[in-house]
């Protein structure tokens, strides 16, 4: 399969709000069970353990018409939620046994108690995690979230999850991990190689489809990309920050690359990259799974940063190790986590001489035009005068 | 109405008391440089303020202080100084307005310069804001900082891992951050002193705020709430100034029973009651007495609101234990209304309802408090559907003027009461 086809393949995922490939998974098996999670991280390796299929939900993007979404949200909070509870009341989401809600913003923890309200009878989680990073005093606390998430899928499932699953499922994803960081390393080498247009499908894709899959794919990809015979072009390298949960319209990527940058490190759909490396499959593995978390998860606006030294230290080492040029700061409008912790990284950036620009949109966002012209005069005031 | 013509307020002694307090609070706040004490800043919801006075600190709460600035007109400015400097406009304004105020000297009330603190205490309770905001006072003071987190009551319950691991921290993290910062050694019978004393005051409170059962509501749960709840939430829980100040409110609110009285106003006794009212949401600040008058001229009174469960629900049976005396601080920090799942606190809302025998539901959603305003359109759904009686929707800023229509909102206000009447008078004629 060339690359074109597997984009295609990925564009269509994307593209389908009816969520066709995990409805069909779980069709093939009247016991299957699926369980959605919203941005920006779950232990997806608990699910998989037991046997169910994980489906990451960022919301409706710019394919879906918000008709009831709104009715439940005043026009100052951001557009996840809205367009997530219009795939809930749509029926679009009626397969889906369960549904997690990661400890991110106020919003998506309320959208788990109106979840709840609005479909009663299903399994309905807001999923916290520690801000304490100590293993005895954070990494307790959440060892023992991790096993209530066990115990509660093991009670929608009716089987146990084993211990002896879970290390096979961190195993999967520690595969997964490393073939999604190969993918970013090869784009953020070869950027011309590697658009991010296709990065981002490639990412997107593996929210909705087995792991294993998954794994074919980025394998597949990266053996084709390697093929590729595209010009090197005179880009300046950016990172982007901020677009952790609520995702921009896949134009969006495309227009900041139209307008002369390469994106060579990103934050969209972090879930793939939260553990940056292989989780240990040897002893507990919950406790492989908290102590990972702890010591060995990216920085992000969600986090707390116990020491004011660590505030923006991953920015400018994602910077650093990817010789970015400069940052685009992109947040959602509205969206407390990024927008509250931009000041705090501009500091960072302005202290290091990382240039840096800054703006927001929603995931239906349809004018393209200013932040072509807005990255495109970064581009330019990077390659002439930094 | 400009400030220049407003009617004075008219005082009871508990209110002479309590800015007595307050003043002698900043007093003390702005004075620490001559008496070394030390200060630490905090938050409203969860502050520990008994553990605080183990240390001999002084407590500095910014959303308070935002308050100030906005019932004093001043915070519009700071918030705006705050944006210029960076700030975005889509984020809470009691943040920006603290920025701000940092960036015009930390002026207190009193005129004087408030001390940078020697300490943030991080209680993470029941809104993510919090977290950040903290993370920018840390990236511009510099200081010690300690972080208590408080896990949501995602399934509407504390469980025993979340209570351990709150406990847990206040023995490992914030208990030996505040002996290093204060120098002083932590006694564990000190704090067990300064919760019978909490303990005591809640009870005055809780009988304060459900004294508003009676018809008509000697109190107004809401704009009034805000003077009664004032020690609870500040500095002063704990102390024997606030068991003092409840005792006296609660003579003074048996008094106005006895005498068939409604609540005070800004303006005098109330005359009549027309409208009870349960009120979710804070209340705007920059324009607080203009929007008290819109209820109170219409007869309107608040016997029960949610705004004033934020440092506590004592009302649904919650004291401070000196039994147990970190225990204690856990279970209160993990029960604070904004830690609570949608489900309890629509739930709660319905009880006050019922139990309040109020006519409606109105919602203040906050333009900058996520915490509060997502999901409060499902709420009013709910409570509509639970009770058959109406509910509104108005929509304000706590300290960002710039947010605050009082067209609109008058216009909203007067549409929902006479949508109440319609229900009544439907009501009657289907009894009939």
């Amino acid at each position: 399969m060339s690359t074109a086809e597997i984009i295609a393949r990925c564009e269509a995922l994307y593209e389908d709000l009816d969520f066709t490939s995990a409805r069909k998974w779980k069709e093939a098996d009247p016991s299957r069970k699926v369980i959605a999670y919203m941005p920006v991280y779950v232990p997806r390796e608990i699910i998989h353990a037991a046997g169910m299929l994980p489906l990451g939900i960022m919301g409706g993007g710019d394919g879906l018409e918000v008709i009831h979404g709104d009715a439940y949200y005043q026009s100052y909070i951001c557009r996840i939620p809205r367009s997530t509870i219009e795939l809930g009341l749509s029926k679009r989401m009626d397969f889906v046994d369960g549904m997690l809600f990661p400890s991110i913003c106020d919003v998506i923890r309320n959208l788990s108690g109106m979840w709840k309200l609005l479909f009663p009878g299903k399994y309905v989680r807001y999923f916290d995690v520690p801000q304490n990073y100590r293993d005895d005093v954070g990494g307790n606390y959440y060892t023992n979230e991790l096993n209530e998430l066990r115990e509660g899928l093991e009670h929608l499932s009716g089987r146990k999850i084993t211990d002896d699953a879970l290390r096979a499922s961190i195993e999967v994803y520690n595969e997964n991990r490393a073939l999604v960081q190969a993918v970013y390393g090869m784009r953020s080498r070869e950027p011309w190689k590697v658009p991010s247009s296709e990065v981002y499908l490639l990412m997107r894709a593996g929210l909705v489809l087995p792991v294993e899959e998954h794994n074919q794919m980025l394998r597949d990809y990266l053996v084709e990309a390697e093929k590729g015979q595209a010009q090197k072009r005179d880009n300046c390298r950016v990172i982007i920050n901020g677009s952790f949960c609520e995702q921009p319209p896949l134009n969006l990527v495309k227009s900041i690359e139209l307008a002369g940058c390469y994106i060579v490190d990103d934050d969209y759909m972090i879930v793939h990259r939260w553990l940056r490396n292989p989780v240990s499959t040897v002893g507990d593995p919950m406790q492989n799974l908290s102590l990972a978390f702890l010591h060995d998860s990216i920085a992000t606006a969600a986090k707390y940063d116990d020491k004011e030294e660590d505030k923006g230290k991953y920015l400018l080492e994602q910077v650093r190790s990817n010789a970015a040029e400069g940052v685009i700061f992109a947040a959602p409008s509205f969206c407390d986590p990024a927008l509250l912790e931009r000041p705090m990284l501009a500091d960072r950036c302005s202290e290091h001489n990382v240039p840096y620009i800054s703006f927001k949109y929603a995931e239906n966002s349809g004018q393209m035009q200013p932040i072509r012209e807005q990255a495109g005069t970064f581009a330019d005031s990077i390659k002439l005068w930094s | 109405m400009s400030a220049a013509t407003s009617p004075e307020v008219i005082k009871e002694p508990s209110m002479v008391k309590q800015k007595e307090m307050i003043a002698g609070n900043y007093d003390r706040l702005t004075g620490t440089k001559e008496s070394g004490e030390k200060v630490v800043s905090t938050f409203v919801p969860g502050n520990l303020n008994e553990l605080i006075m183990c240390f001999d600190m002084v407590n500095n709460l910014p959303e308070t202080n935002a308050i100030q600035n906005g019932m004093r007109k001043v915070s519009g400015g700071m918030i705006m100084d705050a944006e210029k400097a960076g700030h975005s406009e889509d984020v809470c304004t009691y943040v920006k307005a603290d920025i701000g105020m940092m960036g015009r000297g930390n002026i207190a009330p009193n005129g004087k310069p408030m001390p940078a603190p020697d300490m943030l205490l991080l209680s993470y309770t029941g809104c993510f804001t919090f977290m950040k905001w903290f993370e920018l006072l840390r990236h511009e003071y510099k200081c010690p900082t300690v972080m208590l987190q408080i896990p949501y009551q995602g399934d509407g319950k504390i469980t025993k891992n979340m209570r351990d691991f709150v406990v847990k921290q206040l023995k490992e993290e914030v208990i030996p951050m505040f002996e290093k910062v204060s120098g002083v050694k932590f006694d564990i019978d000190r704090l067990r002193e300064y919760l019978k004393n909490s303990a005591k005051a809640e009870d005055n409170l809780v009988w304060v705020l459900e004294s508003a059962k009676n018809r008509p509501s000697p109190i107004d749960a809401y704009f009034g709430g805000v003077y009664y709840i004032g020690p609870m939430f500040t500095a002063f829980r704990g102390t024997t100034d606030a068991v003092e100040y409840y005792d006296l409110v609660r003579k003074e609110i048996e008094q106005r029973i006895r005498e068939g009285k409604g609540p005070i106003t800004p303006e005098g006794d109330m005359k009549e009651e027309k409208y009870r009212l349960v009120v979710e949401g804070p209340p705007n600040w920059t324009s607080f007495r203009e929007f008290w008058k819109l209820f109170y001229d219409e007869g309107a009174v608040v016997v029960a609101s949610s705004y004033t469960k934020v440092g506590g629900l004592y009302d649904q049976g919650f004291r401070h234990d000196p039994n147990d005396p970190l225990g204690t601080l856990a279970d209160y920090c993990l029960g604070c209304y904004t830690n609570n799942n949608l489900p309890q606190r629509v739930e709660l809302l319905e009880k006050y309802m019922n139990e309040y025998q109020a006519d409606g539901l109105l919602i203040n959603s906050i333009k900058s408090c996520n915490s509060f305003s997502a999901g409060q359109l499902l709420m009013m759904r709910e409570i509509e559907k639970r009770t058959g009686k109406p509910a509104a929707f108005i929509e304000t800023d706590l300290v960002d003027p710039r947010y605050f229509s009082h067209a609109n909102v008058k216009n909203r206000l007067e549409s929902y009461f006479q949508m109440v009447d319609q229900k009544r008078s439907g009501a009657s004629l289907a009894a009939a």
